[in-house]
């Protein structure tokens, strides 16, 4: 039985298409080598078509990469396009 | 000035700031922002951005989309470090909306795709239709590299199939209308000759001038392949590879057309071979096979050009033969006999076929395609009735005699069962007293075209066909049906009734008779029946002893236009009749002609030898019944005395 992750990520693009699937996956495999030793999860929001919960979560731009959990949430903008800087930007801010 | 512990600009520049066409905000280390100006609210449609978190960049000069909640926006954003009011890790960020940019590289790379992508080829030209691109699908259909076709015009591709006048038409079409479209065979950098289904547009300026003329073809070589494939089919029978019925009707129209222009004949000849099933049920479908591509392969070869064999299925063929005279017809028809009655060998088995032919020829038939085919056809069955390996040539003259010998026929019966029937009595009379003794039963027929009709203008069709034995008992009925009225109203007359040979010698007549008199109340002795000498000759045995049956049960019998039929006196003793009727034509020339009267006088003589009455038919004059009266005849029957009539009239007349 998986217990509740101790990070979690959530990143909101406008839509997963041929461009971005493949920097998600590197993001995923960035995100398992950066905590290898942590249990975390991301979650992907598409916003084109629903943009309520960006709207909610103050999402102003896509591609965002969020740090939910643990707090404080931290934010990175165009995260997907420069990984290895948005991780190094999740990963000092106010935790480890 | 200080709000909710945020530093703001001063006045001044908060108010040029609010006037930068870029959104202008200033984010705190953690993404917060400290600082947003009008076109940063507008542009990101929110009315409060203070305070929120926006998130922190990881690249200068990056293009986002903003999220918003009528639509996102494409911006380029950049981002600078500042020292903002003392916190030096603040970054200042501006956002340009690059939407439109973004749409218009969106298209362009979406165009560009489409180029590199496209399974057409696509080839662009300037206005002058110089070639100023070309993708690769292009130079994979036509082997030419995209630099070496650039600066050339498209006719490098022309294979010289289209004429002058195919490209001048096609120019008119793409001036007028600005697009064109068709198929075109160009030609590839290897030789080789390929069809293409090509569209061509012109693209026009806003002044439209045209600037480029785009072209997209594909390669169709394989679908005209298939096409001429499936056209082979259509039109070529599988198993011999000449003509079927579909292309030999084409033909068929084609020669009858060109027949006419150019006055020579054509003769279609429609074979069916002889033998063959035997061959085919006995030594198997595949000795069959092989006979009839034999066959097929040797007619083809030794026709003519411009001729045409074809095989409509089974063992049946059609040759057709421009002539220009009719008479090489049979020559040919004899060579083509000759050619399939030599052995075909099989699997080293010899084997003998033959041929039946029909002919129809144009325009001697001037009919259309399928109906010389059908003529044919007609014709090819009366060869193989005629014993086979013959030919016959269709008679137009004769088949329009027989269709209408058939109309006639089917009209018969029909008349027949709609009631347009009916019977006339001529009056037999004493031509001494005038007195009434008797009456002839003569059908009419009151078509509803052609009015009264005699019998010899429809008679003589239905002899020796069941309508004849038809109309004969439709006769009988209705005429002893007449007599039996006639008797109860008084009118004590006799009754003859005409019946042909056919019909009298038809099985069971004296019986049917016997059976229609038994239901009337008819006195015995009043009904005779007339047969014509000639057709009582024709099998005197057999007649003779008909007569005899009938004469058991009353009824009496007349050989009618005697002395037209050269009875000898031994027949005249055999046949049991009771009576002799003087043909019409001795009568009438009796008067002027020694012959006729010796004939008459003969007659009569004869009659009064063997004990037989005598009755003179066309009795025109007075002076021929007192010329009548003089020989010793004393009954008579004609126009003279009275023309045929209906029952009603007959008997209103000889009651007064």
């Amino acid at each position: 039985m998986s217990s509740a992750p101790d990070l979690v990520f959530e990143l909101y693009v406008a839509v997963v298409n041929d461009a971005n699937r493949l920097q998600i996956v590197e993001l995923r495999a960035a995100l398992a080598e950066h905590f290898q030793n942590e249990n975390w999860r991301l979650e992907v929001f598409e916003v084109i078509d629903s943009p309520e919960v960006a709207l909610a979560n103050d999402i102003f731009a896509t591609p965002t990469l969020v740090r939910t959990k643990p707090e404080p949430v931290v934010k990175v903008l165009n995260a997907l396009a420069m990984i290895p800087d948005a991780l190094r930007i999740i990963g000092r801010a106010g935790f480890r | 000035m200080t709000t909710t512990g945020f530093e703001i600009p001063i006045a001044p520049i908060k108010t040029l700031l609010d006037l930068v066409a870029d959104a202008v905000l200033v984010v705190d280390p953690q993404g917060c922002v400290l600082y947003a100006n009008a076109t940063a609210h507008a542009l990101m449609g929110r009315e409060i951005l203070i305070g929120k978190n926006c998130g922190l960049p990881v690249a200068d000069n990056a293009v986002v989309q903003l999220v918003r909640q009528n639509g996102m926006v494409w911006v380029q954003l950049r981002a600078l470090p500042i020292d903002w009011y003392g916190d030096r890790s603040a970054h200042v960020l501006t956002l340009t909306d690059v939407s439109e940019r973004q749409q218009v590289e969106e298209s362009r790379r979406i165009t560009a795709g489409v180029f590199e992508n496209s399974q057409e080829a696509i080839l662009i030209t300037d206005r002058h239709n110089v070639i100023v691109d070309a993708n690769p699908a292009f130079s994979r259909i036509t082997g030419y590299s995209r630099d070496e076709v650039i600066g050339r015009k498209p006719n490098m591709l022309s294979s010289g199939r289209q004429d002058k006048a195919f490209y001048a038409a096609m120019w008119k079409a793409l001036n007028h209308n600005g697009k064109w479209r068709g198929e075109i065979w160009n030609r590839r950098k290897s030789g080789e000759v390929y069809a293409e289904l090509l569209s061509i547009s012109a693209i026009c300026d806003e002044n439209a001038i045209v600037q480029r003329y785009v072209a997209t073809f594909s390669d169709i070589s394989h679908l005209k392949e298939y096409e001429a494939k499936l056209r082979h089919i259509a039109h070529y029978d599988a198993l011999t590879g000449i003509p079927n019925r579909s292309l030999l009707v084409d033909r068929l129209k084609q020669a009858i057309a060109q027949a006419a222009r150019k006055h020579h004949k054509l003769a279609v000849c429609y074979l069916d071979l002889d033998g063959f099933k035997a061959i085919n049920d006995g030594m198997g479908h595949e000795v069959g096979d092989q006979v009839l591509i034999e066959i097929a392969l040797r007619i083809e070869r030794n026709l003519r050009g411009g001729d045409t064999v074809a095989r409509l299925g089974g063992d049946e063929f059609v040759v057709l033969l421009r002539l220009e005279q009719e008479h090489e017809c049979l020559a040919s028809i004899d060579r083509l006999l000759a050619l399939i009655a030599k052995p075909v060998f099989v699997n080293g088995e010899r084997l003998a076929i033959g041929a039946s032919i029909g002919v129809s020829i144009y325009p001697r038939d001037d009919c259309d395609a399928d109906t010389l085919l059908r003529h044919a056809d007609q014709a090819m069955y009366i060869a193989k009735q005629s014993g086979k390996n013959c030919f016959y040539i269709y008679d137009p003259e004769a088949d329009l005699r027989i269709r209408n010998h058939n109309e006639l026929l089917r009209e018969i019966q029909n008349g027949l069962e709609l009631g347009q029937f009916e019977i006339h009595y001529q009056p037999k009379v004493n031509l001494r007293s005038g007195q009434l003794v008797g009456a002839e039963a003569l059908i009419r027929w009151r078509h509803p075209q052609r009015g009264l009709l005699l019998p010899s203008q429809f008679l003589k069709p239905i002899e020796n066909t069941e309508l004849d034995i038809r109309l004969g008992n439709w006769v009988i009925s209705t005429a002893l049906a007449q007599l039996e009225r006639w008797h109860k109203t008084g009118l004590d007359i006799d009754l003859s009734i005409n019946i042909s040979a056919y019909h009298l010698e038809s099985p069971g007549f004296a019986h049917n008779l016997r059976q229609q008199i038994a239901l009337l109340s008819i006195p015995r002795d009043k009904v005779q029946i007339e047969v014509l000498e000639t057709a009582a000759l024709t099998d005197i045995a057999k007649v003779k002893h008909i007569i005899a049956q009938c004469r058991q049960f009353g009824i009496g019998f007349a050989l009618d236009d005697f002395g037209t039929g050269y009875s000898s006196l031994s027949y005249l003793s055999r046949l049991p009749v009771d009576e002799l009727k003087i043909d019409q034509t001795f009568v009438q020339g009796m008067m002027n002609k020694q012959a006729d009267r010796t004939i008459v006088q003969g007659i009569i003589a004869l009659a009064k030898a063997f004990d037989r009455r005598v009755i003179a038919e066309g009795v025109e004059t007075d002076e021929q019944s007192s010329a009548l009266l003089k020989m010793g005849c004393e009954i008579g029957q004609g126009y003279g005395i009275a023309m045929p009539m209906p029952a009603e009239d007959l008997q209103n007349r000889y009651r007064r």
